[in-house]
């Protein structure tokens, strides 16, 4: 395919995560440019603020910590916009910051070529993100247009359709796994909305449970800090092939499994011992929280994950992974079933879980877990890959849109693409 | 045996260290006055021992000789066999704070008179030039302290100075590159166009969505 000229240099990429802001115009590469998705209010008695004689109201980017040396109140200052991906409607302090990333990020690409006539802008939000997000997102870069002539034409995608087009896949499944929820989203050309499905688990509840086995274990006192609850988690969670057999097999073999984790920088070890089979809770739960094991950790107060309601359905926060799949391939047509069984594309970090070489017998990696329980339920032949780089794939699924989409395409809200073109 | 080896032994009973009077480090005509010479702990111990001539003016100039020892030594005595015990006038060695030691017959050592401890040594000359030399030299050291703190005070109140100087440098070297400045936009980037097929990012090459975004409008 001819790619014109123009979007060869001016195909403009943005990433809206809700830690980080991925950025930046087609002639980066294969890397965008990243800043923390979170913005500083600086206090007008700032000594910056004195010395450059500069009124800002938002900091973004690199320039934050020269604004943090005298400031006590980091908390009520530094604003992160996103929850879960979601921006709330009314939050004007979190839009302000959204605001402020994007231009500094259309700012510090800007071009003086003779021939630059604004950017190609391919944004990325969460599949979950109500209308009013487009709306707010589509007013922002109209005003950073106003202000710069900076982006010539903007369009908003969502971040699952972004992965399945940096991974080459124009049919499959694409699992998007974070900090706070799991979506579902099956994808034919275009993203199927009927059929996406959300459910309420996510990394933290990796973490929550983590944090119960640390207080089983007299580990009490650190559980309450949720990084070192994380450190942890990353570093003896393990995903169990099969849940029953890996608790046996590490009751019988204590040593083999055995989940010792010391605290970087102290002398605090933290060694689960005789109880070291607990360590394949902490994947099975983010899998499969069904198994009767769990119930009794949900006695005992610890918060189940929430179900979620969407339109007339309640998505149990409990649903295992594959009948999630099944359920939001389910919505398709028929006919359309199998290829998406095909490939199923994981992505996000909530589906990075090392295996250990000497207990390969036992454990497994997030695609072979997802293959298992698709196989158990019946459903063969289920191609599961990891996505390559997932940090970046959305950001690059955005520069493929920006370079693909014609130009005379333009915006549609009952189809919910094309260009919205500003000069 | 010897009355020497019999005082010697003696000391060495008591947990002394024999040294040789040349280890003092004192004057050669006083330290051919000295027998022996012992470390008892910490303290120098010295010994005059009386051999000949029974009369009182014998004992008495070996006395004088041995007081000029307290002058270098800790504790001084006398050591004189049994016999000359009537001779000795106890009085004149107490006054000088010499001890006396006698030895009978079969070896054995009496302490008749404790030696009293002198509360100060004189300091040999040797030590004590080299003392007054090393005070000199502390005294420079010092001045050259006071002084260096002084630089390191006016160092770190400029180090100071200069990282608030490079921060401001580096936020103005950062807008510049970034195109802004507080009165507009100033755009200091060129675009590379990708020319080559070859030269496109891995995702776009062999992209199956090429073709099916660029139909987007046709669907």
């Amino acid at each position: 395919m001819n790619i014109d000229a123009y979007r060869r240099k001016y195909a403009y990429g943005e990433d809206y995560g809700t830690s980080d802001f991925k950025f930046g115009p087609i002639t980066l590469g294969e890397v965008p440019d990243i800043i923390e998705n979170r913005g500083y209010m600086p206090d007008t008695s700032s000594i910056m603020y004195k010395i450059t004689g500069e009124v800002k109201r938002v900091v973004v980017g690199p320039e934050i910590p020269f604004y943090l040396e005298a400031r006590e109140d980091l908390t009520q200052r530094m604003v992160y916009p996103m929850r879960n991906g979601i921006v709330e409607k009314n939050d004007e302090r979190a839009w302000s910051v959204i605001y402020e990333i994007t231009k500094y990020g259309l700012q510090k690409h800007a071009s003086k070529t003779s021939d630059f006539n604004g950017f190609y802008v391919t944004a990325a939000l969460s599949i979950i993100s109500p209308k009013y997000m487009y709306e707010r997102i589509f007013e922002v870069h109209e005003r950073v247009d106003e202000e710069t002539g900076l982006v010539k034409a903007v369009t908003i995608i969502p971040q699952p359709l972004a992965v399945a087009i940096a991974q080459k896949k124009p049919t499959c499944v694409v699992l998007e796994s974070g900090h706070g929820n799991t979506q579902i989203s099956p994808i034919s050309r275009y993203p199927i909305r009927r059929a996406i499905l959300t459910i309420n688990r996510g990394g933290n509840d990796a973490n929550i449970i983590t944090a119960e086995i640390l207080k089983d274990n007299g580990y009490g006192d650190l559980a309450q800090e949720e990084k070192l609850v994380r450190m942890v988690k990353e570093s003896i969670g393990l995903v169990p092939r099969d849940l029953d057999q890996a608790i046996q097999k590490a009751k019988e073999d204590p040593d083999r499994f055995r989940a010792v984790f010391k605290v970087p920088g102290t002398k605090i070890v933290i060694d689960l011992g005789e109880n070291s089979w607990m360590r394949f809770l902490i994947g099975e739960y983010i899998f499969d929280p069904t198994h009767e094991i769990f119930e009794s950790y949900w006695k005992r107060g610890m918060p189940r994950p929430r179900d979620v309601k969407v339109g007339d359905t309640i998505v149990s926060g409990v649903m295992d992974m594959a009948d999630a799949i099944i359920e939001a391939v389910q919505r398709c047509p028929v006919e359309l079933q199998p290829y998406l069984y095909r490939e199923v594309l994981l992505s996000g970090g909530n589906f990075a879980w090392k295996v250990p070489e000497e207990m390969k017998d036992v454990v497994v990696d997030a695609a072979e877990k997802i293959k298992l329980m698709m196989d158990r339920k019946g459903i063969g032949g289920v191609k599961v890959t990891l996505t390559k780089d997932p940090q970046y794939s959305v950001w690059r699924g955005c520069i493929v849109y920006s370079v693909a989409v014609p130009d005379e395409y333009e915006w549609n809200w009952e189809r919910m693409e094309g260009w919205l073109k500003l000069h | 045996m010897s009355l020497m080896s019999f005082i010697e032994r003696y000391f060495r009973d008591r947990g002394c260290v024999l040294i040789s009077p040349s280890e003092l480090r004192i004057p050669e005509d006083i330290a051919k006055e000295i027998d022996l010479a012992v470390l008892d702990v910490k303290n120098i111990v010295v010994v005059k021992i009386i051999r000949d001539g029974l009369n009182r003016k014998l004992l008495l100039s070996a006395a004088m000789k041995a007081a000029v020892l307290r002058e270098y030594a800790d504790k001084v005595y006398l050591a004189a066999p049994m016999e000359y015990r009537l001779v000795i006038d106890g009085r004149v060695l107490s006054e000088n704070g010499l001890g006396l030691l006698l030895v009978d017959e079969s070896g054995n050592v009496m302490e008749v008179l404790p030696a009293k401890p002198k509360r100060t040594r004189r300091i040999p000359d040797a030590y004590a030039k080299a003392f007054s030399e090393l005070e000199k030299q502390i005294e420079i050291i010092r001045r050259r302290f006071d002084e260096l703190n002084a630089v390191v005070e006016r160092v770190d109140r400029l180090m100071q100075e200069v990282e608030a100087l490079r921060k401001e440098v580096e936020m103005m070297e950062r807008e510049l590159k970034e195109g802004r400045t507080r009165g507009g936009l100033v755009t200091t980037q060129v675009a590379r166009e990708i020319e080559k097929e070859e030269e496109l990012p891995s995702y776009l090459r062999d992209n199956p969505w090429l073709e099916i975004l660029a139909r987007r409008k046709e669907d």
